[in-house]
């Protein structure tokens, strides 16, 4: 299992996360700043999520195996 | 160290001996070594950083590397030295400053949900153009009758602006990446803009829209801090100048690369799902990235080479999409390429904040030119094709092509 971090200081609100991995990420509707949908989604996830983790311009998203 | 590379602002000569090649200097590490020593087409001296890590760091820890030097003023000689700061110049600021811009046009045009809601725009722009083209006297130029009024017309559905005023983007664009341009008028351009966009903002204000300067604004007053009128001018600014003309030119250039591999296009063809992935393989694949320049603010060491707090630094973005060690077989064309973390958009905080709006163009325009016209060919031979000569963003200057038939736009996709 995979558990997931955000740090919106960070955010740029750039949308990749929310566009790789739409059922762990959404944006907020007014700043577009990440929101965490899911901070322990299932392993049919996990691939998206290691994804949008490695895309995110700015590092906001950090990984942890459980 | 001495300088062993001399840049050239010609995109042509970044992608010369086929186009598909990289030029000297920015053929990435394994020929240039981790950090090269280049001298600018601007004249400045800088470590050209060619390795993945590198290149990524470079662009992501702001505790070493500033932008304030511009991201692309190393390329163009009336650029440099960089001009003082103007209020709302973001793209030259760092840290907290900077993010209060950022957010602002994130929400704007990179949210998923927004891509979302302009896609039908885009669609029907794509559609247009190409209904344009149907019954043209063949050949007809695919860049300047597809690709550019294409990107043209999204960016002024985005702002709700008459497609009508389109010379001044165009003029604008070109004073900020043609090479050849004379100072004077290119400063002429960009004013030209500025008073265009401080009009556009007194029409907003009294008559907001469903736009995105209109959001900007709405959002902005609602806030803490709102942008003053100087700010928002450099909003609007950059929303109408910067992105059409590199999109259009690598729309045009992908167009071009599916002409000299024809087993790419009929995959594509055969299986438009791929289209998605295909456009990050390209945008990392093709040649001509001017890298982004920054400047230390610390002392480092990066590929074995000290870099002193001062030196310029020019991050190889291209060179980085090309690295082995990250991208297995990287001068392999691979449409379905997953994953593929290219850095050629940017990494950092300052990461291209219209790639998602670039990536909804691309895909809807390369799915839709080759389900309505799959007969697409190149008029003349791929190595007969002029490239850009003029202009630091890399492509070809025009692309003759043929068809049988435009074939009607249908369901909408997707």
């Amino acid at each position: 299992m995979i558990h997931v971090e955000t740090d919106t200081d960070l955010c740029i609100a750039s949308g990749v996360c929310a566009m790789t991995a739409p059922k762990v990420f959404d944006q907020d509707a007014d700043t577009g700043l990440v929101v965490l949908l899911d901070a322990d989604p299932g392993e049919d996830q996990t691939g998206a999520v290691r994804e949008a983790a490695t895309l995110c311009p700015n590092a906001v998203i950090s990984l942890t195996e459980r | 160290m001495s300088v062993n590379t001399e840049l050239s602002a010609r995109a042509a000569d970044r992608a010369r001996g086929c186009p598909f090649d990289a030029a000297p200097g920015h053929e990435g590490a394994d020929l240039n070594g981790p950090v090269a020593r280049v001298r600018t087409p601007a004249g400045i001296d800088a470590w050209m950083v060619n390795r993945y890590e590198d290149v990524k760091d470079v662009l992501s820890d702001t505790t070493r590397f500033s932008s304030a030097a511009g991201s692309i003023n190393h390329m163009l000689p009336r650029m440099w030295p960089p001009q003082p700061m103007e209020p709302g110049d973001f793209n030259r600021m760092d840290g907290a400053e900077h993010l209060r811009f950022r957010r602002a046009f994130g929400i704007e045009i990179g949210a998923a949900k927004r891509m979302d809601a302009l896609r039908p725009s885009v669609q029907r722009i794509v559609d247009e153009a190409l209904d344009a083209i149907a019954g043209a006297e063949q050949p007809v130029d695919f860049h300047e009758r597809f690709s550019k009024p294409v990107t043209t017309a999204v960016i002024a559905d985005l702002m709700d602006v008459p497609y009508a005023d389109r010379q001044l983007f165009h003029d604008s664009a070109a004073a900020a990446l043609d090479i050849e341009m004379d100072p004077e008028i290119a400063t002429a351009a960009f004013d030209k803009l500025k008073a265009y966009v401080r009009t556009l903002l007194v029409d907003r204000r009294e008559n907001p829209g469903d736009d995105a300067l209109s959001h900007i604004i709405a959002r902005s007053e609602a806030g803490d801090r709102p942008f003053t009128d100087d700010e928002l001018e450099s909003i609007g600014f950059a929303l109408i100048s910067a992105g059409f003309d590199v999109t259009a030119g690598m729309l045009t250039f992908i167009l071009l690369t599916l002409f000299e591999f024809p087993d790419q296009m009929a995959r594509l063809v055969e299986d438009p799902s791929l289209v998605p992935t295909a456009v990050d393989e390209f945008v990392r694949f093709l040649p001509g990235d001017v890298g982004i320049l920054r400047r230390a603010v610390a002392d480092t060491e990066m590929g074995g080479v000290q870099i002193k707090a001062g030196d310029y630094v020019i991050a190889g973005i291209g060179a980085a999409g090309h690295d082995g060690s990250v991208f297995p077989d990287p001068e392999k064309l691979d449409l379905a390429r997953t994953p593929n973390s290219h850095l050629n958009f940017g990494r950092g905080p300052h990461a291209c904040v219209g790639q998602q709006l670039a990536r909804l163009e691309l895909r809807v325009a390369l799915e839709t030119v080759l389900r309505r016209v799959p007969s697409l060919r190149c008029a003349v031979p791929v190595a007969e094709v002029p490239l850009r000569q003029d202009n630091i963003v890399p492509g070809p200057a025009h692309l003759p092509v043929l068809f049988d038939a435009v074939l009607p736009a249908g369901e909408e996709t997707p």
